[in-house]
């Protein structure tokens, strides 16, 4: 098969110019002998990957790992700074979702704006405007300026502009972080589409039950910057081999005093293991850092199934905790779950605040028998010849 | 693009669009008032309005058009980060929306000269080809210091008091002739005060100095060929940097 992108010995360093940010400081700086240098940050070393034709290919990796910058150099937003990136086929420029969109312009402008940017003539525009104001469900809310919308509603215009492009190539990243339930479904349906059109995807994500239900290959991208191409099952394995009862880095933007350090599950024979067979005894224990000053925790764990059905969420109260480090254990007996992905989702709550939110949780149940569904039936049956 | 550029500074606010065409108006009511009634310099000009007028609109294009597109490439940096769009148009459609600014000062310009009673002469259709050479010359300019700016953010201060300075150096509302000729020679050198001192000559009065006047015929390319050196500068460094814009805003 054809490829649709071709990248070879691909390198990229940021250069980060250390020794002036300002016409100032860098006519300072040419007096001084002992100037800071400057400094770069590699990125990517001579990574090499093609995508086929018609594949819905996935990049995965952590916060930071390189995901994005990855993306905007396939998009032509970075220059790399060795190496060549072959496109063949027409590249949808959108990384994000409603780029461009101005706050003081009503909706109806915006999406004039958002639809040129992909590449529309202001005739094809005016044809597809009304489908995309019915896809959008905000019939009667166009003339309003953008500002006033939700949240909600901006994304929600902002992906019925996006799907109208008519390219071969699409970038997205991480659309589905925003987004409630339904829209969600509307993202999931329209990923279906394109994998019935055959158009080339590249999806990153960090979500491996999107990998897992679109994905034909994953692109991964460690801690070392490394990359490497897996089949979709590989992918899910190693992703939870790196994750699983990993120590939670620390986040710099939200410092709490108390937080959940990490969090490990056990099957039935006490196994470290993110594989869990259906019915099976979950163990989970939490590490729960507490410098805070409360005596005890609040914890709430929600289970969610595939498209984020919530299918557990239930709350305990007031857990007596020490200062310092915890260790909590949550036992749940058989879960009438059958096989899937299911994401656990943690909150730490003290009396007054949320502390943290763990979410980087993804268990696999297998269930041996061959059932549909999502839950596993506890039935009898009988047959009565009627008189 | 650049289409979409202009509806977003159109559509912003009606009364900031009308601001940026009063504005030259504004100054041009202050500067015709104390130059007439306190200093009396203006008022052994002919058609002094007009010649004030003509000076304060190109200027006031020279400085809008400069100083936004200056900025242009930072302030749309939301875009260059996503999207990989052609960059010069985002310098070009800045200065194309001070340009047509420009344009509907130039009515007022017209009505005031009905006023004045300033008689049509062939010499006005010359005027078009003056402000392509400014608009050549703000673009150049727009190229060049887009790019520093995303270097070096404190260059927009500096451009300030450069624009400053050069008000006072360029004849906008003082006559040439106040000057001894020397500085003439010198202060003619500047493009835009080369065109000012032309757009007067077509407009107002050939008694104006120009370039052609101070000078010898034969050196009439000079302004032309320093602008077209000037430009192939900026846009190889334009071009050079532009790769980049996406990493350094």
């Amino acid at each position: 098969m054809e490829n649709a992108i071709t990248v070879k010995k691909l390198s990229k360093k940021f250069r980060e110019q250390a020794n002036s940010k300002s016409l100032k400081e860098f006519l300072l700086n040419l007096s001084i002998k002992n100037r800071p240098k400057n400094k770069n940050a590699q990125i990517f070393k001579d990574i090499s990957f093609t995508i086929k034709k018609g594949e819905f290919f996935g990049i995965v990796g952590r916060n930071g790992s390189g995901k994005s910058t990855l993306l905007k150099i396939l998009a032509g937003v970075y220059v790399p700074t060795s190496g060549v990136v072959e496109i063949n086929g027409r590249l949808n420029p959108f990384i994000e979702l409603g780029v461009g969109f101005n706050p003081e312009l009503s909706g109806r402008d915006n999406v004039f704006l958002n639809a040129s940017l992909l590449g529309f003539s202001r005739d094809k525009i005016t044809k597809i405007y009304d489908d995309i104001v019915e896809f959008a469900e905000l019939d009667g809310y166009m003339d309003l300026k953008l500002k006033h919308y939700s949240s909600g509603m901006q994304v929600r215009l902002a992906f019925s502009v996006a799907i109208r492009a008519e390219s071969d190539i699409l970038l997205i990243d991480e659309v589905l972080a925003v987004g409630d339930a339904a829209f969600q479904q509307k993202c999931f349906k329209y990923f279906d589409g394109l994998k019935k059109e055959k158009k080339t995807v590249i999806l990153v994500t960090h979500d491996m039950a999107i990998v897992e239900r679109f994905c034909d290959r994953v692109l991964f991208i460690d801690k070392t910057k490394e990359v490497k191409v897996y089949g979709v099952s590989e992918a899910v394995s190693h992703y939870n081999d790196v994750n699983s009862g990993d120590k939670r880095g620390e986040n710099p933007f939200r410092k709490t005093p108390a937080r959940i350090e990490r969090v490990q599950l056990f099957n039935s024979d006490l196994d470290n293991t993110l594989i869990i067979k259906a019915e099976e005894k979950i163990t989970i224990r939490l590490y729960i850092d507490n410098k805070s000053n409360e005596k005890s925790l609040s914890i709430t764990t929600s289970l969610f199934g595939n498209d984020w059905v919530k299918l557990i969420d239930f709350d305990i109260y007031e857990a007596p905790m020490s200062i310092g480090l915890n260790e909590m254990e949550i036992v749940l007996d058989s879960l009438p779950l059958n096989s899937g992905k299911y994401s656990l989702i943690f909150g730490l709550y003290g009396k007054e605040t949320q502390y943290d939110l763990y979410d980087d949780l993804t268990v696999q149940i297998k269930n041996l028998n061959d059932n549909k569904g999502i839950l596993i039936p506890k039935y009898r049956w009988a047959v009565k010849a009627i008189k | 693009m650049v289409s979409t550029d202009f509806k977003i500074r159109y559509q912003g606010s009606l009364l900031g669009y009308a601001w940026s065409l009063l504005k030259p108006l504004f100054l041009f009511l202050i500067l015709y008032i104390v130059f007439t009634k306190f200093l009396k310099i203006g008022s052994d000009i002919p058609h002094y309005p007009v010649y004030l007028l003509l000076g304060v609109i190109l200027w006031n294009f020279f400085t809008d058009a400069t100083s936004t597109a200056m900025t242009s490439i930072v302030s749309r940096g939301d875009l260059i980060k996503k999207i990989n769009i052609p960059k010069y148009l985002v310098v070009i459609s800045t200065v194309i929306s001070a340009f047509i600014n420009l344009c509907l000062n130039f009515i007022v310009l017209i009505v005031l000269c009905a006023i004045n009673h300033l008689p049509f002469s062939l010499t006005w259709l010359l005027v078009p080809v003056l402000l392509l050479e400014l608009l050549f010359v703000v673009l150049s300019l727009g190229f060049l210091l887009s790019t520093v700016y995303v270097r070096f953010k404190d260059a927009s201060y500096i451009w300030e008091v450069v624009l400053q300075g050069a008000f006072y150096a360029t004849p906008i509302l003082y006559p040439l002739s106040l000057v001894p000729r020397r500085i003439q020679e010198v202060l003619i050198l500047n493009p835009v005060a080369q065109i000012i001192q032309d757009a007067r000559w077509c407009i107002v009065s050939h008694d104006s100095i120009t370039f052609w006047s101070l000078t010898q015929r034969l050196f009439w390319p000079v302004p032309i060929a320093m602008i077209i050196i000037f430009s192939a500068f900026s846009i190889q460094y334009f071009k050079a940097k532009a790769k980049y814009f996406a990493e350094d805003i």
